[in-house]
Parts: C-alpha cells; structure tokens; sequence
C-alpha cells in the first residue's frame, strides 16, 4: 500500500525526471506538491530547477514583429480572394440602382399598360391571337345555327360529362358593351339580371345585377364558379326553365367571355383587345 | 474564436469576406511570426514566409477542412514553406542566421506588444543565438511547446513524429539551451568585467587629463 503511494508521489521516480515531467507538464497534481516538498529540502536541486524555468520563462516571452495584415490583405484583394470594402460597397450600390431602375421601369410599364393599353404591345402575343380572334368572328357570325344546337345540346347532358363538355364549348360570337364602360374596360356593365345555366345541368346561377352579356345562338359567355381556380361554364339558354337551378354554396364569379377558338382559350381581356368584345356603339344592330 | 466562429468566419472569408480574412490574420500572425523567427533567426524570412503561408491558406480555404483548426493547418503550411525556403538558403553558420536579429527589434512591432525587462533586445538576442544553435527538432518542439504552448500530441502530428520522441527533443533541447545561455552570460560576464576595467581605466584618465585642470 505504501509503495503504490510512494509510486503515485514519484517517490521511486529519480528527481531530475520529475523536474523534466513538470516542465513537460503532465506531472499529477499530488506528485507535484510532493515535488516541491523534496525540492524544499533540496536547495541545489530547485536551484537547478529555477535555472531552467528562467531559460524557459525567457522563450516564453512575447515576440515583437511588423504588423502584416495590410500587406497580406492587399495580396488578397489584388488576386480577388477577397473584395475590398470600396468596391463591396460599389456593387451594392450598383445592385440597388440596377432594382431600382427595374422597378422603375416596370411600374412605368404597368402604368402604360394601363392607360393606353394599345400603345405598347407587349402584353400577350398579337399575331396568334388576332388571327384566332379574327377566325373566331368570322366562324362566330356565319355558323350561329350551328351554335345553338351545339349549346342546347350540350347544356342537357349530365355532370359525368362535363370534361367532355368544356372541350365542346364554341367561341363567343359577340359581346355588346352596355352603355357604360369602366375603367378596366371590361365587359361589366350591365343592366338585365338573367339567369345563366350551367352546361352540366346541375342549375342555373343569377348573374349579379351589375353584370350582363348578350350573346347570339347560345354561345357561353361567361364562366362562373364559386373559386377563382374552378371556372365552369355557364350558357344561356332560350328556355332557363328546362335547366335546373344551381345552388351555389357561395355567390358565383363571373369571368366574361372567356371562349375556345380552334383550340385556344382566351380571355375577355383578349376578346376586348381583338375585336371580339365591342363598343355598344360599333355592335351591329338586331 | 472559437470553432463554430471559426467556421462561421471561414464562411465568410471563403465569399470574399474582408473582415473575416482580417480576423484570422490579427488572431495567427503573431504566433506564427514568432514561430517561423524562432526557427529561421531571420525577420525577413518570417515576414516572407508568413504573408506567403496566409495568402496560400486563404486562397484556398474551399479546400479547408473543417474537423481541423485553421491554426494548424496555417502552421503546417507555413512549415512547408520554411523548409523549402531553408533547403533554398541554407545559413552558411550560426552567425548567418541570426544576423538580422537585432534589426527586427527596431521595426514597426504588434500594437499589443510592449518590452519587459526579460524581453528587452539584448536578451532576445541571447535567447535567439542560443536557439540557433539547437538541433533544428530541438528548437521547433521548444518554441511550439513554451512559447505557443501547444500540447505535445499536437506537436508530435504538426512535426510527425511520435510523442515519445517530442518529450526526448524537449528534455534535450531544454538543457541544452540552458548550458548555451549559462555559457553566454559567463563569457559575457568575463567581457563585461574586461569592458568595465577598461572603462573605469579611460574614466580615470579623463578625470586626470581634464578635470584636473578646472579645479
């Protein structure tokens, strides 16, 4: 037992090794203070001792040098590791000025856009669309019997149908502006409130008071649903009372005259800009 | 800094982050400055050797991995460096090495540093001749062990040799540089002594050819 203790103390260790571990630093605690107890009784050994540690308290001192951050940072940013602070600050003004002047055109654009639509064209693509517009007056007008057999036929048949009957809907053949126009020009002024029925013939919808579409032969005009992302179309019919009515949970969206074209969709954006959708003034008259 | 503000700032620096680059400078400089001075004895080698290890070590930090510290990879590249340029410009003898010594004292210094008593020139320059004339594994396990305080498993992987074989360089080179310094100041005491009669003897001979005459 003693011995195991005598080993834990370094008591069988040679001094000058103990002196060496504790410079080396991983002398135990318990060894060390026993250390220094023996070099209490030892004055030649903690001379020996000091003298060393006041070698080494030497090399441990600070050493003085240049400061070379500036020189190794101007290495860096010539070799464009690193971006100096006028030139980071430089981009970032370059950036905002370049979000600014996108902005700014973009608002510039929009307001354009809005005034006088006619005078950009960089809205949806003209030449297609014109020649579908144009193609679908011209079928519009000359196939109107058609229409509406097309329409009666397909506003009778069932729900299960109704993909099938969306793709079957013929082009409006023209929409007659009421006397007011607002200022989107859109078709929304209106004055008849009429029911519209849904091809599926699940019912019939109300137009709100403030909407009205004339229509030829039947055609669709409108598509209502009770969400934006859920269009249905809703057809006119010559005899409302053959169709039953919907029972919309929520008052139904109206998108005017929305049509199908030789296979394109367009808007009634589309239609107004391209002559589908006219002036009362310029609609032909019945 | 810690690690996880290493890694941050090594982020940052990889993006071309100034600051950041600046930061791993002003933390290492010092340290490795006295490392590579330590081991050349020559200032303008240090000076060389550790704007060259940071520029490498930044312009390459997409490389760095991060389960090491940035210190110890600077260190060992700073190493590479060193040994090539020592293999390039071998010092002709001890004398050679040191003789830029007592020149770096006078240039700009490290805003923090401010001399001691131990520290003053003349005893950096007895310090640094001595470890000059140290083996070369003496004198890189001294300076990495009581000058940066690195820990002897750390010091047995930078310089890849065992630990065993650290603590032997280090128990050597400690005695070593101590009968080298003890030498020194026993000779420079001998000198100084010399200096100081023959000063005294001037001094006695100035008084007699010139103040002699006033009174």
């Amino acid at each position: 037992m003693s011995t195991d203790r005598g080993k834990a103390r370094g008591d069988d260790v040679p001094l000058d090794q103990l002196i060496q571990s504790m410079f080396d630093r991983d002398l135990p605690l318990d060894v060390r203070d026993h250390l220094f107890e023996t070099l209490e009784h030892d004055p030649g050994a903690a001379h020996e001792a000091a003298r060393t540690q006041r070698v080494l308290s030497l090399l441990a001192g600070p050493v003085p040098g240049p400061d070379l951050s500036s020189p190794i940072l101007d290495r860096l940013e010539r070799s464009g590791v690193i971006v100096s602070r006028r030139t980071r600050r430089s981009v970032t003004m370059w950036r905002a000025a370049a979000v600014v002047a996108l902005g700014g055109a973009a608002v510039t654009i929009a307001m354009i856009q809005r005034t006088a639509p006619d005078a950009v064209g960089i809205r949806s693509p003209g030449a297609p669309l014109a020649g579908v517009a144009d193609a679908g007056e011209q079928v519009g007008a000359s196939a109107a019997g058609a229409i509406g057999s097309v329409v009666a036929r397909v506003s009778n048949e069932r729900s299960s149908e109704r993909v099938s009957e969306r793709k079957s809907i013929v082009p409006p053949e023209r929409a007659v502006l009421a006397s007011r126009l607002p200022a989107d020009r859109l078709v929304r002024t209106i004055d008849v409130d009429r029911s519209l029925a849904t091809p599926s013939g699940t019912g019939s919808a109300p137009i709100p008071p403030d909407w009205r579409i004339e229509r030829a032969a039947g055609a669709p005009l409108a598509w209502a649903a009770p969400t934006p992302d859920s269009w249905t179309p809703v057809l006119s019919t010559s005899s409302p009372s053959a169709v039953p009515p919907v029972d919309l949970s929520v008052e139904p969206q109206l998108m005017p005259v929305l049509g199908q074209v030789g296979g394109v969709w367009f808007s009634a954006d589309d239609a107004w800009r391209h002559g589908i959708l006219r002036p009362r003034s310029e609609a032909p008259r019945r | 800094m810690t690690r996880e503000e290493e890694a941050i700032h090594i982020e940052l620096a990889c993006a071309g982050d100034r600051h950041s680059a600046e930061l791993f400078i002003r933390a290492h400089q010092r340290s490795l400055y006295a490392y590579i001075l330590r081991m050349s004895g020559r200032p303008e080698v240090a000076e060389d050797i550790v704007q060259e290890a940071f520029v490498r070590v930044l312009s390459n930090l997409d490389r760095f991995d991060t389960q090491y510290r940035f210190s110890t990879w600077l260190f060992t590249i700073a190493r590479r460096l060193y040994i090539n340029a020592m293999q390039k410009h071998k010092p002709s003898s001890a004398g050679d090495a040191t003789e830029g010594w007592s020149a770096s004292s006078r240039r700009g210094s490290f805003e923090s540093w401010s001399p001691s008593s131990e520290t003053e020139p003349e005893v950096r320059d007895v310090l640094q001749r001595a470890m000059m004339r140290l083996s070369e594994e003496q004198r890189e396990v001294l300076v990495l062990f009581h000058q940066l305080n690195w820990p002897i498993a750390l010091i047995a992987r930078h310089v890849d040799i065992p630990e065993g074989t650290v603590k032997s360089h280090l128990h050597r080179g400690r005695r070593r540089l101590r009968a080298i310094i003890e030498a020194d100041e026993r000779s420079s005491r001998v000198v100084g002594d010399a200096m100081g009669l023959a000063v005294g003897m001037v001094g006695e001979n100035g008084e007699d050819d010139f103040g002699g005459d006033e009174s």
